[in-house]
């Protein structure tokens, strides 16, 4: 028996509403994987998101070749 | 799986060209066997308190999230290898797969689709081990209980209980990153209490799984073996329920609880060893409290832990 047999050629209604009822749970589960993901990148990237030197700001960082040095305040 | 008809996931018991494309989202939901994860996410989230360290709670979550899903995602492979021998029993009759709601093909997909990210994801976010022994746990329930003990000899699910019994483990390593032995000693209190929950279980569902051809204990040797089985794994569960104390991760509150509720198991074991062959209500109360004596201990150890009733055991380990 081939796998196309499992298909009826015309969905009931019934049929289609469960298909709808299956992809509105899949996308659901989807934008809650995307959520996720986007949760556990901030919560790892953690306080380092704030404390990312800002080039340009007073105490920011000068590149001396390949080592970085903090200016002084003022 | 023994049935053609269900490997190559066609028509299966009695389902109609009418049925297909009939399931809906909460037959992919029963696939993960709900009732099961949150006995299993109850024992990880112990398992993940009672642990010395700290660990992010959004970690944590997504932590506990990997082992449900990696739970469910067992349960559904079950459901897949299992729909022969599911058809044919009273209690699992009406399950998706044997029922003709989902194909034993779809439930397979999910099933591998699950386990890889529930693991993939505990290790990327988590850590690698508490990722390898998820892993572990459900090719464990998978390949070694469901394909190869539970058809094969009656101590399947004595040996088949350890996958029950990683989930605190899980939870342990998510913290700490590694496995100790007082995760170990959780795992051994589940592992006890297996044999004795499942086989009261066994002893009115007996019916069931010989027609299924399943060779629980009280079809191959028969009830009054089984009660004596469950009669001495209760007996060796009594001492090991005590290890959290004995490696001082739990307090006297425990250790009182622990006395009761082992009490009272041991009477309703007592019960059910005494009974005759064919008397069965006291094993249906065994089985009932079984569960309730796994979620109290537990509950006890985080009530403890989480009113601070306990030594920390990071002050233990400081020393």
């Amino acid at each position: 028996m081939s796998d196309n047999q499992e298909f009826p050629r015309k969905w009931s209604e019934e049929q289609l509403k469960r298909r709808r009822q299956r992809n509105l749970a899949l996308a659901w589960v989807l934008g809650g994987v995307v959520v996720l993901f986007f949760v556990i990148t901030i919560t790892k990237l953690g306080g380092n998101v704030a404390d990312r030197p800002v080039y340009g700001a007073v105490n920011a960082p000068t590149l001396v070749g390949s080592v970085e040095l903090i200016k002084p305040i003022g | 799986m023994s049935d053609s008809s269900i490997t190559t996931g066609n028509l299966i018991g009695g389902r109609t060209m009418s049925e297909i494309g009939m399931a809906a989202p909460a037959d992919y939901f029963e696939l993960l066997k709900p009732r099961v994860m949150s006995l299993v996410i109850f024992t990880g989230l112990v398992g993940l308190v009672v642990a010395p360290g700290t660990i992010n709670p959004i970690i944590a979550f997504v932590g506990l999230l990997c082992v449900a899903v990696g739970a469910g995602a067992s349960g559904a492979l079950n459901m897949w290898y299992d729909a022969d021998i599911d058809l044919k029993m009273k209690r699992t009759a009406n399950r998706p797969v044997p029922a003709g709601r989902i194909t034993a093909r779809e439930a397979f997909g999910f099933g591998i689709t699950l386990s890889v990210g529930s693991v993939l994801v505990m290790g990327l976010a988590v850590n690698w081990v508490a990722a390898g022994l998820l892993a572990f746990t459900i090719f464990f329930y998978v390949v070694i209980y469901t394909m190869w003990l539970k058809r094969l000899t009656p101590q399947n699910i004595v040996i088949g209980g350890a996958a029950g019994a990683f989930p605190p483990m899980i939870g342990w390593a998510a913290v700490t990153g590694s496995i100790s032995i007082e995760s170990i000693s959780l795992f051994l209190i589940i592992f006890m209490w297996t044999p004795p929950h499942f086989w009261a279980l066994s002893l009115f569902s007996r019916d069931d799984y010989a027609a299924a051809g399943v060779p629980m204990l009280p079809v191959v040797a028969g009830e009054r073996v089984t009660r004596n089985q469950i009669m001495l794994y209760t007996i060796l569960l009594m001492p090991i329920s005590f290890l959290p104390n004995v490696l001082g991760f739990a307090g006297l509150i425990y250790a009182g609880v622990t006395t009761v509720l082992g009490l009272a198991f041991l009477g309703f074991a007592f019960r059910v060893w005494r009974d005759r062959e064919g008397e069965l209500k006291t094993a249906k109360q065994l089985f009932a409290y079984s569960i309730l004596y796994l979620f109290l201990l537990f509950s006890t150890l985080l009530v403890e832990q989480g009113l601070g009733l306990v030594p920390a055991l990071n002050a233990m380990v400081r020393l």
